[in-house]
């Protein structure tokens, strides 16, 4: 509870300030309009891009309003010893894993012997690339201050800088393009494709995965309670 | 009680709540630090931080936009 001194503070400062918040339903009412109707004339030329603009525009509103930024699910563990973001993205591993397991389950299970290009899902191999791009996005994200994800969400809510960063990404994927033909002859084709139903039973891949994500939980838990050293 | 504004205008995420920290670390029991921030994650950042160190927190939108985030020292 905030105390009286804090409250009266707060009440002298808005006191002295005249009303300097407009009324932003007329934008939001024609910025709604025009989303349907572009809407519209997306499903006349193809369904499925109204599906693409519908769900894109949820999930706008979802990471603008559950603050998810993975920017933050990494750094504020170090820096402020909270890890409810991480826990977010751990249970979301969760989740994701108990889907794609249904799926793959149920294909493999229809086309046994099928190969990585052909099971759903994205196979990637690991490697010293993998730890190279990560150091290197996980330098960018934070001088950028956000992912992909927040840059986007922090455009539509009205800021400036995140277009210079929406600039670097276009830049930069566009270099990452040009040079992948490098980085995969010199390292990603010596790499393997770790793929665990390949070492042991399909149940027991999965048991092991969600097993390991939720022990990361409780560790994650346990370290955001963990008594301050004095 | 003394009172001290911080001007974050512009900064991003996370460098308000840093330098808050900061600043608090030099400031005595019962002082007020008032965070302005243009940034939306920042408030929030910073009710989650003041729960966690017991700080009394609250948040005001004077502008649209703009927000002022007051800390007090336990």
């Amino acid at each position: 509870m905030p105390s009286d001194g804090l409250n009266d503070l707060i009440q002298e400062r808005q006191k002295s300030r005249h009303a300097q918040r407009k009324n932003q339903v007329p934008y939001a009412m024609i910025l709604l309009v025009l989303s349907c109707v572009y809407a519209f004339f997306l499903w006349r030329d193809g369904r499925g891009y109204t599906a693409f603009w519908l769900v894109g525009i949820a999930l706008g509103f979802v990471m603008r309003n559950s603050r998810f930024c993975f920017a933050a699910t990494f750094r504020d563990a170090f820096l402020f010893k909270n890890t409810k973001l991480m826990r977010a993205l751990i249970l979301s591993l969760i989740i994701g894993t108990l889907g794609f397991a249904a799926i793959q389950f149920q294909y493999l299970r229809n086309h046994p012997g099928a190969g990585y290009d052909e099971i759903p899902g994205i196979f990637d191999s690991v490697g010293l690339h993998t730890v190279i791009g990560a150091f290197l996005f996980g330098v960018g994200m934070v001088i950028a201050g956000g992912c992909a994800a927040s840059v986007l969400m922090r455009i539509g809510e009205g800021h400036a800088l995140p277009l210079i960063t929406l600039l670097g990404f276009f830049i930069g994927t566009t270099l990452g393009a040009k040079d992948y033909p490098n980085w995969y002859g010199s390292m990603i084709q010596n790499t393997g494709v770790v793929y665990l139903p390949e070492y042991m039973n399909f149940g027991a891949a999965v048991f092991l995965q969600i097993a390991v994500l939720a022990a990361l939980y409780r560790l994650a838990l346990w370290f955001q309670n963990r008594k301050p050293e004095k | 009680m003394k009172v001290r504004d911080l001007d974050c205008l512009y900064e991003v995420c996370p460098i308000p709540l840093i330098k808050a920290v900061k600043e608090l670390k030099k400031m005595n029991s019962g002082d007020v630090l008032v965070v302005h921030s243009d940034e939306s994650c920042v408030g929030v950042m910073m009710e989650e931080w003041a729960k966690q160190n017991h700080y009394s927190i609250q948040i005001e939108e004077p502008k649209d936009g703009e927000w002022e985030i007051y800390l007090q020292k336990p």
